[in-house]
């Protein structure tokens, strides 16, 4: 039992383990999402085109293309949303992921740069438009002036042109040549200043501001973009890519070294599986091999079998047969019985009978045969011609004598012995009558019969049995049954038998009640008041055999054959009994018998027979 | 440009294409936008409406602060101030005092980076800082959440939303999105997507002027600024001039430590500057008039008739949005603010 547990969870393991393993390489075979790595450079692309575009917006802000810094302010939030998105994307992704912060520092570096560049560049810019505008104002406030010929103004006429001139040279080709000499010109204008009258030395100082101001942001323009250019994002992102690449290649080939495996092992399995196949086939073989001959052997059992139940047959016949024999047997011997009691209720009659007619004949002979001879010697006394007195006297006296003797009481003797013998003439006729009626050997047929009768005629055969007990009748007004009358009054016979036999005969009692238990069944009920019957023993009382009483007393069949009866009626048996207070026997018996004509007539011949 | 990058990138047939299409697309947008320097306003997002109510309420509810006191909208004011606080320096929960002039809300969504001194890149995580700033609401998300989760009706309206219900990231786009769906048109936007009636000969004038003097150099784009940082005080001292230096006044230094950070801040958007007064970080200019000369003083570094700036104040008035526009007109006593634009809604 143990051992084969033991290996039920061996084989479970191995299957599992079979399996799992299996299962490992499909997973192995299918770890890379080749749609994450899509989306892992999509990302990177993205980026390097967001870089790509802020360069190309620095050079359009930078060359005066672009009038505003949104696309130079809105790549912000899209750059940190998409390292973010990238990060997620990443996940735990070995070195790549190492480079991500890398990547958002650099782009911050990016950003901070061009935050200065656009700052830088809106400064320059405003100058650049501003430093004409003031030198043309400059310039018609001198021409305007009073003094517009005093050498201080011609001089800073001059250097406007000069300086103007080298400063937009400057911005385009920025030398530091050039800005030297713009630095001493405006550095002339500056010391000159006090030279000029109020409104153009103001003006004049707003064009060395801005002039100023235009030499120091290109200054730095050149150098944030140089800074620019330094920053290594798409080389950076080139990296990443590279990388990611790398990494997806890694597992493409591992993919490939475990689908390698994957392949082996699928192989290894389907050997397995075939040869498990084999096996399975040739015990399917061996199955049905094992089959053909369990079909033999069946074949072999169904003749053993047939003839076994021919056999039964037979022997249930045989059984039948004496089945047949013991109810006759048995019926014999209640016959018997009842042919004893039959005996003793014929044989008093017949003793009356007997007596009454000797008595008769005796006095018939004595007194009837004197006067007779008496009377027959006077008429010869009186026929022979010659009279002889005396003779006739004497013949005449004795006559007389004789006569007087036939008369008074002898004809009342003579009726009365007549009558007794008529008597017991007719109680034996009703004896015979009865037993007539109670087995109808002359009406064995199925026929309408009234179950009071049936229970009347009994109780009169049985009469000898029951003469010291109390028999109290409750007869409903029942509907006829059609039955067969010969086998119901064995019922009633077997039962107040029973009954008769249990109860003490002092103070025995037996009640019999009929009524109807609805339009189409009938109720017998048959107690008594006697020792009843154990519990145990109740559940065999209706098993042939079964008794109780001496050898020699029961037959143990009397219950048996009724239920027998009763159900062939189509009935019903039942019996409540308490031990010590006495039994019921409970018949319910259908107005109609449902089985068919032919079964009672068998009911019929079972009873004549 | 990275020969390497795009053989081993880009097939060469996309390459072909992206080419073609960069161009087709460098032509058509050159034909196609004004060459405006300020660009009309995009649509807003379109987001679900719960979502809006929700952030609106957020927006308006003081149990954001530590002392149940201080909410969004008290230093954002969207009805009477454009979006911005009208005091100099906003008060924070208990009482403290912000170092700067709360900004406008109504186009951050459009700005580059959030606050002056752009430590923040998104509206969410300005809205974070917000939340622990002590000036600001001086609080935790923990504390904040827990006061939030007691309110079973807002606890319901996060579970509606969003799967995991209330929770600090939640909180912060349930408002930021309502931010996003702020930004209004003006009469500039309509004059610039070509109805010319949208605005009069003296407010375009204005423009004009607004573009020669060189304002649009860091004025420019969509928000009319918000878009990049610039030094305060271009030529010239400004904080000099105005004495009384405090660390706020570093600016941008003060989230890098980069020297050249000093004294640069975000560009504001000029976006309903007419509504958004005191003026500069430090909220200590009142009036637009005055704030434009100190502009042209120490930015532009040179000066304008006081006609030409009065004339760009006009302009500077048609950025303010329509909407607002009309509740500023009707900002009589008792009377209800005209409804905020909320792009299209779901
Ligand atoms: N009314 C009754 N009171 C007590 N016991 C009964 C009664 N009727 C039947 N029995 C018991 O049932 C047994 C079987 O009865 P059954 O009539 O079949 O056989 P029997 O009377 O013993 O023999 P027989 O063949 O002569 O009738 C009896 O031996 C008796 O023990
Ligand atoms: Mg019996």
């Amino acid at each position: 039992m143990n051992k084969r547990l033991l290996r039920n969870i061996l084989a479970a393991f191995l299957v599992l383990t079979v399996i799992g393993l299996l299962a490992f390489l499909v997973y192995r075979t299918q770890a890379v999402d080749s749609q994450l790595h899509n989306e892992q450079t999509t990302a990177l692309r993205e980026l390097r085109q967001i870089d790509i575009r802020l360069d190309i917006n620095v050079l359009r802000s930078r060359m005066g293309l672009n009038n505003d810094y949104d696309p130079l302010s809105a790549p912000v939030s899209q750059i940190d949303a998409l390292c973010s998105h990238l990060s997620e994307l990443l996940g735990n992704d070995g070195s790549t992921l190492k480079s991500l912060p890398e990547l958002r520092a650099v782009f911050d570096q990016k950003l901070r740069v061009i935050d200065q560049f656009k700052a830088q560049n809106a400064i320059l810019r405003n100058s650049l438009h501003y430093v004409p505008t003031v030198s043309d104002e400059i310039q018609l406030l001198i021409r305007k002036n009073a003094e517009a010929g005093s050498p201080a103004l011609k001089r800073l006429n001059d250097m406007l042109v000069r300086v103007l001139n080298d400063t937009l040279r400057y911005n385009l080709m920025p030398d530091s040549a050039t800005s030297r000499q713009i630095q001493i010109s405006l550095a002339q204008m500056q010391r000159e200043l006090p030279l000029y009258p109020e409104e153009i030395a103001a003006a004049t100082q707003g064009f060395i501001n801005h002039v100023h101001v235009i030499l120091r942001q290109r200054a730095v323009e050149i150098m944030l973009m140089a800074r620019l250019g330094e920053i290594p994002v798409p080389s950076l992102i080139e990296q990443m890519g590279k990388a990611l690449d790398q990494e997806f290649a890694l597992q493409m080939q591992e993919i490939d070294h475990y689908r390698n495996y994957l392949a082996i092992y699928s192989a290894f399995l389907l050997c397995i599986v075939f040869y498990f196949a084999m096996r399975l086939v040739s015990s399917f073989r061996m199955i049905a091999r094992a089959n053909q001959q369990l079909q033999e052997v069946n074949e072999f059992l169904e003749q053993r079998v047939r003839e076994r139940t021919a056999d039964l047959r037979s022997a249930l016949e045989d059984l039948k047969a004496s089945e047949a024999q013991l109810i006759q047997s048995e019926k014999m011997a209640s016959l018997g019985q009842m042919v004893a009691g039959v005996a003793h209720e014929i044989n008093t009659p017949l003793g009356y009978v007997r007596s009454s007619i000797e008595t008769l004949s005796t006095q018939i002979n004595e007194k009837v045969r004197h006067f007779c001879q008496d009377a027959q010697a006077l008429l010869n006394a009186m026929y022979t011609g010659r009279v002889d007195e005396a003779r006739i006297a004497a013949c005449l006296s004795a006559a007389h004598r004789s006569s007087g003797e036939l008369k008074g009481s002898f004809f009342d003797d003579v009726a009365a012995m007549l009558r007794d013998g008529l008597y017991g003439i007719d109680q034996i006729r009703d004896m015979v009558l009865n037993l007539k009626n109670f087995s109808r050997l002359d009406r064995s047929r199925v026929t309408l019969f009234r179950i009071e009768d049936g229970i009347e005629s009994t109780l009169q055969l049985a009469r000898q049995q029951i003469e010291h007990l109390k028999i109290t009748k409750d007869f409903g007004t029942t509907t006829p049954l059609r039955c067969s009358p010969s086998q119901i009054n064995q019922v009633f016979l077997n039962i107040i038998t029973n009954a008769a036999q249990a109860v003490s005969p002092k103070d025995g009692l037996i009640r019999i009640s009929t009524w109807m238990q609805d339009t189409s069944h009938v109720v017998i009920e048959i107690a008594d008041n006697g020792k009843g019957i154990s519990s145990e023993n109740l559940k065999k009382i209706f098993d042939p055999f079964f008794t109780t009483k001496a050898i020699g007393q029961g037959t143990g069949l009397g219950l048996s054959i009724a239920y027998k009866i009763i159900q062939k009626h189509g009935g019903q048996i039942e019996v409540s009994s308490r031990e010590g207070k006495g039994s019921a026997f409970l018949i319910t018996l259908p107005t109609e018998p449902p089985s068919d004509p032919e079964e009672g007539e068998e009911l019929a011949d079972g009873a004549a027979a | 440009m990275n020969g390497v990058f795009w053989n081993f990138w880009v097939p060469p047939f996309l390459r072909l294409c992206a080419g073609i299409l960069g161009a087709a697309g460098i032509l058509t947008a050159a034909m196609a936008t004004s060459n405006e320097p300020i660009k009309p306003l995009p649509p807003n997002p379109k987001i679900d409406l719960r979502k809006l109510r929700l952030g609106e309420r957020l927006f308006n509810d003081p149990r954001l602060s530590a002392d149940g006191l201080v909410s969004c909208a008290s230093c954002h004011n969207l009805y009477g101030s454009g979006g911005a606080d009208p005091r100099p320096r906003s008060i924070g929960a208990k009482g403290v005092e912000g170092t700067v002039n709360a900004p406008s809300v109504f186009n951050a969504a459009n700005s580059f980076r959030q606050f002056w001194d752009g430590r923040a890149l998104t509206l969410e995580d300005q809205i974070g800082m917000v939340v622990v700033t002590p000036a600001d609401f001086g609080t935790t998300w923990d504390a904040l959440l827990s006061k939030l989760k007691q309110d079973a009706e807002i606890s319901s309206m996060f579970r509606a939303i969003y799967p995991d219900g209330l929770s600090a990231k939640n909180v912060s786009d349930a408002i930021a999105s309502f931010e996003r769906t702020l930004p209004a048109p003006s009469r500039f936007d309509r004059y610039l997507q070509g109805d010319a009636s949208a605005i009069s000969d003296d407010e375009r004038k204005g423009y004009e002027k607004f573009k020669a003097y060189g304002c649009v150099a860091c004025h420019q784009g969509v928000n009319v600024g918000g878009n990049m940082f610039q030094i305060f005080g271009v030529i010239g001292n400004y904080f000099q001039d105005r004495g009384q230096p405090k660390p706020a006044d570093l600016g941008r230094y003060n989230v890098t430590k980069n020297e050249d950070d000093k004294y640069v801040f975000k560009v504001p958007s000029l976006r309903n500057v007419a509504l958004t007064a005191p003026y500069f970080h430090d909220g200590s200019v009142p009036t637009l008039e005055a704030a434009v000369s100190i502009m042209f003083k120490y930015q532009l570094g040179r000066s304008a008739s006081g006609e030409d700036m009065a004339l760009i104040v006009k302009f500077l008035k048609t950025l303010t949005a329509e909407t607002l526009e009309k509740s500023m007109t009707g900002n009589l006593p008792g009377k209800e603010p005209a409804p905020l634009s909320r792009g299209r809604e779901k």
